[in-house]
């Protein structure tokens, strides 16, 4: 059935809470507000206000208390917001939840899943509009989700609380209300698993959260051109799945890497440099990455639309991968 | 308050075991057995000692770097502490965590952070934990005069509190963090207690270098925590007697000070009290001693015994299965 | 689904190997194990079974040289699939060819108008181009690139792969074709020897010195050996009796029987002698291990065996491995010395001259002798002049008293 990315998300949340106790959500106006994009409304009338409860605004101790509820036994789902405010709490998201259980021992499991609202959202600003993936890429032990359908969104969700190791799951705030196709019933989607939202031959676009639909515009644009594009939604960006992403540069020989958030240092650059170090011999030619330009988000929505890829641009360097010298 | 002697005897050989462990951490270190730095907790055993004889079964526990061997006192087996301080595969985390994480999750040790402050939001959440279980435990916290004044702590006091979790935090005033005396880093004199009436929590203040003290100080905001109060901060006075780590020449402050202290030191006086009320004889005392000892000598040389660890091992426990 | 037959790869070094020809017909059934081409690496010519069942469409042909793992055939399961296969479009089946072609230089084949490497003399090219370029045998100097900054991409190496197809085998413009270039590739044997001995000057200090040896008394010797051949039940010939002096002088210099590899010199208690032998098809070096332990007779028989095998292409894998030591004899030509270039890892080659009857001084007299000269080619970084002149002195001594080298 059709529904948005938001209810998927808040389905998951609740069938999940409804399947096991030990599991419960926090976070700042998660309670009685049901968050300020409502992802969690009704879920304090339903599982009350133990499990639904609101925090005080304290990031670092949002992060630190969900950790140290999930290695002490409960599976605590906690809500940062805006993905920004992982900053607040980077120490313990960079530091303890990932490597405490390689600090501590096997002993340490830690079912606990961190969501944040990640991404430009029509002049948020340059302290409510970043994408923070990269970041933690750079902090082994997190696993890092970033799915971009409402069924990619349920399906992962419900994995990742699942999961005995510790979550980013980066929801996009320009995705919540767009709809989707997803079935009845209990489902999951592996973690680590891409998915390949587009098949094509001369060109794989490789494109994180928000730049998936973008993708999906410039693949349609270009048909008409004649190129033809693979769209590959990583879904999981650590652990990454790279047989996927190998199998489809073996058919196009051509990378293009789409991403929202600033180009240095980001998901691209790593992307790019994993997959010229083990693909050389299939590349017919360099990987380009089209991301955010490296300067803080603008406030102005002129600008901000300015900063970040557009199906154009997608397009315009996919194009570029494919020319022939005149 | 009256003691029997059995609970003397057992506090006595609680603050020794500390003190036997603090003292071979820093003979390994200068035997260059143990990677990294050390930070030496000699003479601040009697805090611990005392928090930790108000625990039960089923409370959680969260030290901290000062003194390390205070994990012994939650159960954790010596041999693993000390395989883990050398860096040896035996240890709890392969010997991958080190000196700062010799810790036991099964003994109720909620780990440690090494960024200090990082975890008292950590034992907020072992408190959390623990009300939504319905049980009458307790989440302690151990942290430092220095960490005080951090950011997390003060966010876990206020979050702990709103909440009404179960946590005591114990906040160990050994005067100095690294060379910064508390006078000068804390605007009130009690860097601990001072700061719970902002979070609405009860205090106290014990001198550190009485178990005694600290274990009456601490049984009152323990009994007032499992009755369903909330939580509660406890503060212990005492002095770091050695550097901030092994080697460090302290130049910033003024040793006589130190000197001062040492009539203090938790571990003879503890003694002296023991034969003064005929508890312990001398002999008695060197038997523990011997006893401890020995104990100690016996869990290092099994550490000693177990491999370095490989580079297979670093991947063993990144993740879950 | 046909199955694809690959070169094999048969060597630590091998990288490519050179079909020398088919040994069942296009269109054969043939069987796992059926020995069905044998084909030429850096120094051996091997036999290669199938690796599965089928029936057999050649797609790499006699002389075509292809990289290791790149297809040489497919394997049909049956009838129909083999018939798909022979009619499948060229660019399909992929077989690498660049077979020795006869190529005029007329303006309608010349594909080099303007290269990658025009600019700067260095090749642009994706990875994807280097790789298809390597599998198929393609000098990429000679493709033109249209890629971006007119790097050549897969495509240009497949249209330049093309192009060689559809010119023509003889020259269509004789008129404009005053001079016919012939082509051959270096393959197999010839492009190893080719490779291996520009190595060895590229990275030794190479320097020669020779000494004129009065070989009549040795050819004296030798005959008398002749003359006793049914008493030694051999022939003894003057090579055996130089690779006994060279035994000989190794033993003394063991410096010389060594193995350099820019930094440590292992040095050999075994002799293992490579003995260069002239075959048709390229210089084949087999070695003679231990010829330290053998007689004059066993090690006669040791080098006979060796070079005709050598001669026939019969070496095993490995003879021409673990040598310390080369000599090469070139006194069956008019060739009085030369300069042998050094066979890597060793340090030195020893090679004769012909022995020559001509005036010399013996005493105070000119008389009449049989000279030879014999010249030591060594790595400078590992020797000096001193060891270099004790080395021919003694080389001299043996070869002019040769009742030294037998006993």
């Amino acid at each position: 059935m059709q529904m948005t990315y938001l209810q998927a998300i808040g389905d998951a949340l609740k069938e999940e809470m409804r399947r096991d106790d030990k599991i419960l959500i926090f976070g700042e106006d998660v309670a009685e507000f049901g968050n300020i994009f409502g992802v969690t409304r009704g879920m304090l009338e339903e599982f009350g206000p133990q499990r639904v409860r609101n925090t005080s605004i304290s990031e670092t101790a949002i992060i630190g208390a969900a950790l140290g509820a999930a290695v002490t036994g409960l599976r605590p789902v906690a809500e940062l917001m805006y993905a920004d405010f992982t900053m607040v709490a980077f120490s313990e998201l960079f530091h303890c939840v990932p490597k405490w259980r390689f600090m501590n021992g096997a002993e340490y499991k830690m079912p606990l899943v961190v969501r944040c609202a990640m991404g430009s959202s029509f002049g948020a600003g340059s302290e409510h509009s970043n994408c923070v993936e990269s970041l933690f890429m750079h902090s082994p032990g997190m696993t890092i989700i970033c799915p971009t359908t409402p069924y990619d969104a349920k399906g992962l969700l419900k994995s990742a609380i699942r999961s005995d190791n510790p979550i980013l799951f980066c929801e996009h705030k320009q995705l919540y209300q767009t709809k989707g196709d997803v079935p009845e019933g209990d489902y999951t989607i592996p973690i680590g698993v891409a998915d390949i939202k587009r098949p094509g031959k001369d060109v794989t676009v490789i494109a994180v959260g928000l730049m998936v639909r973008r993708a999906l515009e410039a693949a349609e644009m270009l048909e008409k051109e004649g190129i033809s594009v693979e769209v590959i939604d990583p879904r999981t960006l650590v652990p990454f799945d790279k047989e996927t992403v190998f199998n489809s540069i073996r058919k196009t020989h051509h990378v293009v890497i789409a991403e929202e958030s600033n180009k240095t240092a980001g998901i691209g650059a790593e992307l790019a440099a994993m997959i010229q170090e083990e693909m050389y011999d299939e590349l017919d030619g360099p990987i380009s990455r089209v991301a955010a330009l490296d300067i803080p988000m603008p406030y102005n929505i002129t600008l901000e639309k300015h900063v970040i890829p557009d199906a154009a641009k997608i397009a315009q360097a996919v194009r570029a991968q494919v020319e022939r010298w005149k | 308050m009256q003691y029997t002697a059995e609970f003397l005897t057992k506090i006595y050989r609680d603050l020794y075991s500390v003190r036997v462990f603090e003292e071979k951490q820093v003979e390994l270190y200068a035997l260059g057995k143990v990677p990294g730095h050390i930070h030496s907790g000699i003479g601040e055993e009697g805090s611990c000692t005392g928090v930790m004889a108000t625990r039960k079964e089923g409370d959680f526990v969260k030290i901290s770097h000062r003194p390390v061997g205070a994990g012994l006192l939650a159960g954790t087996p010596l041999e693993t502490m000390f395989a883990e301080l050398m860096g040896r595969v035996g240890g709890n985390a392969l010997g991958l965590g080190g000196v700062l994480h010799m810790t036991s999750l099964e003994k109720g040790m909620v780990g440690f952070s090494g960024t200090l402050g990082c975890d008292a939001p950590v034992a907020v959440g072992a408190g959390l934990t623990i009300q939504m279980n319905g049980t009458d435990n307790v989440s302690y916290v151990f942290y430092g005069d220095g960490t005080s004044n951090r950011g997390p702590v003060h966010e876990a006091m206020n979050l702990a509190a709103i909440w009404k979790l179960p946590v005591l935090f114990v906040c160990n005033n050994n005067q100095y963090a690294i060379s910064t005396p508390t006078s000068f880093s804390s605007p009130v004199p009690n860097p601990g207690a001072d700061r719970a009436a902002g979070y609405g929590m009860p205090s106290r203040v014990a001198d550190g270098t009485d178990p005694l003290s600290v274990y009456e100080a601490a049984q009152e905001l323990v009994d007032y925590i499992r009755a369903g109060n909330g939580p509660a901060v406890l503060e212990c006075k005492m002095c770091r007697m050695r550097g901030h780590f092994e080697g460090d020449q302290q130049k910033y402050r003024d040793l006589s000070v130190v000197e001062q202290w040492k009539d203090q030191d938790c571990v003879a006086k503890m003694e002296k009290y023991l034969i003064d009320n005929e508890v312990l004889t001398a002999e008695e005392i060197a038997a523990i001693r011997g006893e401890v000892a020995a104990k100690m000598d016996a869990a290092i040389a099994l550490a000693e015994q177990s491999p370095e660890p490989t580079p297979e091992d670093l991947y063993r426990n990144l993740y879950a299965e | 689904m046909s199955f694809e037959l690959v070169m094999p790869r048969a060597g630590l070094t091998m990288v490519e190997g050179t079909i020398s020809s088919w040994l069942v017909a296009e269109g054969a059934a043939v069987k796992k194990g059926d020995p069905i081409m044998e084909f030429e690496n850096e120094k051996n010519t091997i036999e290669f079974n199938s690796t599965g069942d089928g029936i057999l469409h050649i797609t790499a042909q006699e002389g075509d040289v292809v990289a290791v793992g790149a297809p040489i055939g497919l394997l049909a399961e049956d009838q129909a699939e083999y018939d798909a296969l022979c009619i499948a479009p060229a660019a399909a089946a992929p077989a690498p060819v660049e077979a020795p072609a006869a190529v005029s230089e007329a303006p309608a084949v010349a594909v080099v108008q303007e290269t990658a490497a025009a600019d700067t003399g260095r090749v642009r090219a994706t990875g994807l181009a280097k790789k298809i370029a390597r599998q198929k045998g393609v000098d990429l100097a000679k493709v033109q690139g249209t890629g971006p900054n007119r790097r050549i991409i897969a495509q240009d190496v497949l249209d330049y792969l093309e192009a060689q197809k559809n010119i023509p085998a003889a020259a269509p413009a004789a008129a404009v074709a005053d001079d016919v270039v012939t082509e051959i590739q270096m393959t197999g044997i010839r492009k190893a020897i080719a490779k291996n001995m520009y190595a060895s000057l590229q990275e030794m200090a190479q320097c020669t010195a020779a000494v004129e040896v009065d070989v009549t008394e040795l050819l004296a010797y030798r005959q008398k050996l002749v003359d006793n051949q049914e008493y030694l039940g051999c022939k003894v010939t003057v090579n055996d009796l130089l690779a006994m002096a060279t035994v000989k002088m190794l033993q003394k210099h063991p410096t010389a029987n060594a193995t350099f590899d820019g930094k440590t010199l292992f040095v050999h208690s075994a002799v293992n002698l490579s003995v260069a032998v002239a075959a048709e098809v390229g210089l084949m070096v087999p070695v003679v291990k231990n010829c330290e332990r053998m007689s004059l007779v066993q090690l006669h028989n040791a080098m006979t065996d060796v070079a005709i095998r050598a001669r026939d292409q019969k070496l095993k894998g490995g003879e021409q491995a673990g040598g310390t030591f080369t000599i090469s004899n070139v006194g069956m030509f008019p060739i009085d010395w030369s300069t042998p270039i050094i066979n890597p890892p060793q340090v030195a080659i020893l090679g004769f001259g012909r022995a020559v009857k001509k005036p010399a001084v013996v005493g105070d007299e000119v008389k009449v002798r049989s000279m030879m000269h014999v010249f030591l080619t060594f790595d400078h970084r590992v020797f000096d002049g001193l060891e270099v002149g004790r080395i021919l002195a003694d080389m001299q001594k043996l070869l002019e008293n040769p009742e030294l080298i037998t006993v």
